[in-house]
């Protein structure tokens, strides 16, 4: 009988074991408004070159809203699309006019999507754009992270913009920029009235260009 | 091993209630107040029926109805830890597999008898409340002051929601211990709770009320902004598994009342000494 019970717990644990697929993990995400809907262009980490160092890879899907987006990215990787280590969303200027309130809704509920993704606006050019232009892994979190500790870019994680957006509908999110020199830069602050992007807190229009234009 | 329950055993069993309820309860503005004030009236009631234990175990009647109403919350706790279990971590797995996995384990531990169940809540307890404590330390540069609510209109809901998950149970198992156990009982119940409520405000100040109110498990999801740099960033699990362990060792021990008719004093199989030949059974100690 004590062996029986012994053996019951290992056997009942096999049902729970198996073979999984491959993830494949998103460092980060870039959202652009086209004219039938949206393109999200999702940064993959790669480490399959020989030295084992991680290398980005671009997945450019078009669909209706987020949930159909991350579906149709899903079809397109090899392996599980694991949100989990995504770090960073991009939202061009055309996305973010819309009401970001939504979007906001569903990168809260989705399981894999973490709390402390950090949301910004690019300007002047495709979010995409800004995305593909750093060849390194985690290099925008790691900007916008010290842009926050240093105080020059709002800290503002997706959980804390969800909420303000919730209570006023107002809210300020990071904004960056490709400089004339091809680089990532810190172009101040976003700001949303009614959950969608009013202006830039240098007094810039939308569609202005960036900081330094 | 001998069938006395110590009353640190006893505190802790008590204290895995409060405990078990953290990862489900939904956050609002008023949870601290309604989990503080609902485990404070759990404890009270409890330590009465502890009291009221020894001469409930007297009527063969009373211990059936006392099983039969054990039934109830230990399906109850099953479900939804095999919910949650399947929407966070194992979703390609079927649900019932799950459920089997937990209810074996479940029977297994009940089979050790309530006696060993409430020995093993004494590290459970303390693991779940190092973990709380350590979550909470780890966020308190995040958490946001404006979002703190003073007690409004809503709480006395809020509270009869709380005491509607936590009493039936912590009433069942308090009326299944051994004599002596009631300010054991009170104790446990009182310190979970106060653990209850304060990861409940961490919660609500850490998210605020509006993410809070998105999340299905907005305790769970608020531990996951605990991280140490880039190590350990996934802080939500080492946040969940001491809460599990603690709900396994209610449903242990629901389970055990369960068994309480057909089993020896503390939930010992009774068929093993039966089935023993003569000569051979354990004297009582």
């Amino acid at each position: 009988m004590k062996l029986l019970a012994k053996l019951a717990l290992p056997l009942v644990l096999l049902v729970l074991a198996g073979c999984t697929r491959e993830v494949s993990p998103v460092s980060a995400l870039a959202l652009d408004k086209t004219a039938d809907g949206y393109r999200l262009t999702a940064e993959i980490v790669r480490q399959d070159s020989l030295d084992d160092a991680a290398s980005p890879a671009y997945l450019t899907v078009s669909g209706s809203d987020m949930p159909d987006l991350l579906a149709r990215l899903g079809n397109l990787l090899p392996g599980e699309l694991y949100l989990s280590h995504a770090q960073v969303l991009l939202l061009g200027e055309s996305a973010a006019e819309e009401s970001i309130l939504p979007l906001a809704d569903y990168l809260c509920t989705e399981n894999d999507v973490r709390l402390s993704l950090r949301v910004a606006v690019v300007r002047g050019s495709a979010a995409s754009d800004l995305l593909r232009n750093d060849d390194e892994v985690y290099a925008l979190s790691e900007l916008l992270e010290r842009a926050a500790r240093e105080g020059t870019l709002p800290d503002m994680p997706l959980y804390r913009a969800a909420e303000v957006l919730h209570a006023s509908g107002t809210a300020i999110l990071p904004a960056l920029y490709l400089d004339e020199y091809g680089q990532t830069a810190p172009a101040g602050t976003a700001v949303f009235a009614g959950s969608r992007l009013s202006c830039f807190l240098d007094g810039n229009e939308i569609g202005g260009g960036g900081a330094g234009a | 091993m001998r069938d006395r329950m110590f009353p640190r055993w006893g505190a802790a069993l008590a204290a895995l209630f409060p405990l078990s309820e953290i990862l489900y309860t939904p956050i609002t503005g008023q949870t601290m107040y309604a989990a503080a004030l609902a485990s404070l009236l759990c404890a009270l009631v409890c330590a009465g029926a502890a009291r009221l234990a020894p001469h409930w175990q007297r009527s063969r009647i009373l211990q059936w109805v006392l099983a039969l109403a054990a039934l109830w919350p230990l399906v109850q706790s099953l479900a939804r830890m095999g919910i949650f279990l399947r929407e966070t971590v194992f979703r390609t797995r079927p649900l019932w597999t799950l459920l089997l996995l937990l209810a074996a384990c479940t029977l297994l531990t009940a089979a050790t008898g309530l006696n060993r169940c409430a020995m093993w809540a004494l590290p459970v307890a303390w693991l779940a409340g190092a973990v709380i404590v350590l979550s909470g330390v780890l966020t308190i540069s995040q958490l946001d002051l404006t979002y703190w609510q003073a007690p409004d209109a809503s709480l006395p809901g809020q509270t009869l929601d709380i005491l509607r998950a936590l009493l039936p149970a912590s009433l069942i198992v308090s009326l299944a211990l051994p004599a002596g156990q009631a300010a054991a009982v009170s104790r446990g119940l009182a310190a979970g709770g106060a653990l209850f409520a304060l990861i409940s405000l961490r919660t609500a100040l850490l998210l605020g009320v509006h993410t809070a109110a998105l999340l299905p498990y907005p305790n769970f999801s608020a531990a996951g902004l605990a991280s140490v740099g880039d190590f350990a960033r996934h802080g939500e699990v080492f946040f969940a598994v001491p809460l599990l362990l603690s709900e396994l060792g209610r449903c242990a021990a629901l389970a055990c009342v369960l068994l309480l008719p057909v089993t020896r004093t503390y939930g010992v199989p009774r068929l093993h000494l039966r089935t023993l030949p003569e000569g051979k059974q354990k004297k009582p100690r």
